[in-house]
C-alpha cells in the first residue's frame, strides 16, 4: 500500500511524503514493513547519475501500521499486490514480478494480473554516497538486453494510473 | 506489551493525580495491573532507597538500571482534527519503539523497529514535538521469576513520583497472578495504602 501526507513547510507549497506499507501474504505471521521513500535525488536535465537515487527508512512494525498511518492523516494512493521470482547478485536485488489488482485489501474474484509482462525491478539498498555500485546495476541492465529493457525512470512523469 | 506502554503513557503524561502517591505497576507481556500507593517516606532518593533496601532484603539481586522515556509529538493546526502521537523507548525492549496515537476517541497502538524515531523527524512539519521528554529510570532486580523496577519520574530534570515495577516472567494473563503478585508485593511494600486496582489486557 502507498501512502502520501502533506508536509507543510511555512512560505512552500505542500510537499507529498510517501510511505510504503508491504506485507508478506505467503508469511502472515511476519512483521509489516513500512518504507520511506524521498525524492529522486539529482533530478533535472543533466542528471548524469545511471540510476534513480533515493533515500528510504525501512522499519519493521505490527499489523496495526495500516490503522495508524490512515489515522495520522494519511491517504491512500494505490494498493498492488507483487507475485513472482527475486534473485540476488551481490548487493544487488532483481524482482520478477507480476502485479495484481486488489479492491479494499484483498485480492479481485478473478485473479487476473493487470498485465501479461512481467515487471523486472533491480535495486541497491546502500549506505548514502556510495554511488559506484550504480554503475555496477547499469552493467548488470546491459546484459539483460534486448529482453529486459531495464532503463531508469523518471516516476514524476509516470501515469498514476494504467490505460 | 503495548498496555504497558498505554499505562506508560497515561501516568506519565496524565500524572496529576499520580503524583500525590507512588504507584506501582504489575506487568507482563499481555498486560498490566495498575495500583497507587502512599509512602511514609518523603522525596524520591529516599523512597527508592527505601525500597531497594526491602527489595534486598528479601533477596533479589540488581541486575543494571532501567529507563523508560516518552516523547509527545502534536499535529499542526494544518492537518484538523488534532492528533497526538506518544512514542515510548524502554530499557527492557531496546531494538523496539512503542507509539500510542491519540485521534478524537481512537487510540491506536503501534510496535516499530528503533527507526520510526527517524520517520517522526521526517513529518516533523506536520507532528511537532512536544516540550520536555518524560521519563521513568532507577534500578532494575531480579528475584526468580520475578523482575522488579524502581523507577524514578522525571520532567526536565524535575522529580514528579516513584513507580515501582513488577513482572512475573511465567504468566502472561495478569487476572491469574494477581493474588500472587499482590502477596509478593506486600512482602516489601508493607502495609501500605492500595487503592486504584485497574487491570489492563
Amino acid at each position: 500500500m502507498c501512502f502520501s501526507i502533506m508536509s507543510m513547510e511555512s512560505g512552500t507549497t505542500p510537499v507529498p511524503l510517501t510511505l510504503r506499507v508491504r506485507r508478506a501474504c505467503d508469511h502472515q505471521d511476519m512483521p509489516f514493513q513500512l518504507r520511506y521513500i524521498g525524492v529522486p535525488e539529482g533530478t533535472g536535465n543533466n542528471n548524469s547519475r545511471p540510476t534513480i537515487v533515493r533515500s528510504s527508512i525501512d522499519i519493521g512494525t505490527s499489523a496495526s501500521i495500516i490503522e495508524f498511518l490512515t489515522e495520522l492523516g494519511c491517504r491512500v494512493d494505490f494498493e498492488y499486490m507483487a507475485r513472482g521470482y527475486m534473485f540476488r547478485k551481490g548487493r544487488m536485488k532483481i524482482t520478477v514480478s507480476k502485479i495484481f489488482k486488489l479492491t479494499n485489501g484483498k485480492p479481485q474474484d478473478t485473479v487476473e494480473p493487470i498485465s501479461q509482462s512481467y515487471l523486472v525491478e533491480l535495486s541497491v539498498l546502500a549506505p548514502s554516497g556510495q554511488d559506484a555500485i550504480a554503475e555496477d546495476m547499469r552493467n548488470f541492465a546491459e546484459q539483460l538486453r534486448p529482453l529486459v529493457v531495464l532503463e531508469k525512470v523518471d516516476i514524476k512523469r509516470m501515469p498514476m494510473s494504467l490505460p | 506489551m503495548i498496555y504497558v506502554d498505554v499505562w506508560y503513557k497515561q501516568k506519565l503524561l496524565n500524572g496529576q493525580q499520580l503524583w500525590s502517591y507512588s504507584s506501582f505497576i504489575l506487568v507482563n507481556d499481555r498486560g498490566s495491573l495498575i495500583f497507587d500507593f502512599s509512602i511514609c517516606h518523603h522525596g524520591g532518593p529516599q523512597t527508592i532507597e527505601f525500597l531497594t533496601k526491602r527489595v534486598s532484603a528479601l533477596g533479589a539481586v540488581q541486575s543494571g538500571q532501567f529507563l523508560v522515556n516518552c516523547d509527545t509529538y502534536v499535529s499542526t493546526p494544518s492537518l484538523p482534527p488534532q492528533r497526538t502521537v506518544h512514542v515510548v523507548h524502554n530499557s527492557e525492549h531496546p531494538s523496539s519503539v512503542f507509539a500510542i496515537l491519540e485521534s478524537g476517541q481512537k487510540t491506536i497502538p503501534l510496535v516499530a523497529d528503533r527507526l520510526f524515531d527517524l520517520l517522526m523527524l521526517k513529518i516533523k512539519n506536520i507532528y511537532t514535538k512536544k516540550q520536555p521528554t518524560i521519563e521513568s529510570k532507577g534500578p532494575r532486580f531480579e528475584l526468580a521469576d520475578f523482575c522488579i523496577k524502581l523507577g524514578s519520574v522525571t520532567i526536565s530534570q524535575n522529580f514528579k513520583g516513584v513507580l515501582v515495577e513488577v513482572e512475573y516472567k511465567p504468566c502472561v494473563v495478569p487476572a491469574y497472578c494477581q493474588g500472587l503478585m499482590r502477596e509478593f508485593l506486600q512482602g516489601f511494600l508493607g502495609s501500605c495504602f492500595i487503592k486504584n486496582s485497574r487491570c489492563n489486557g
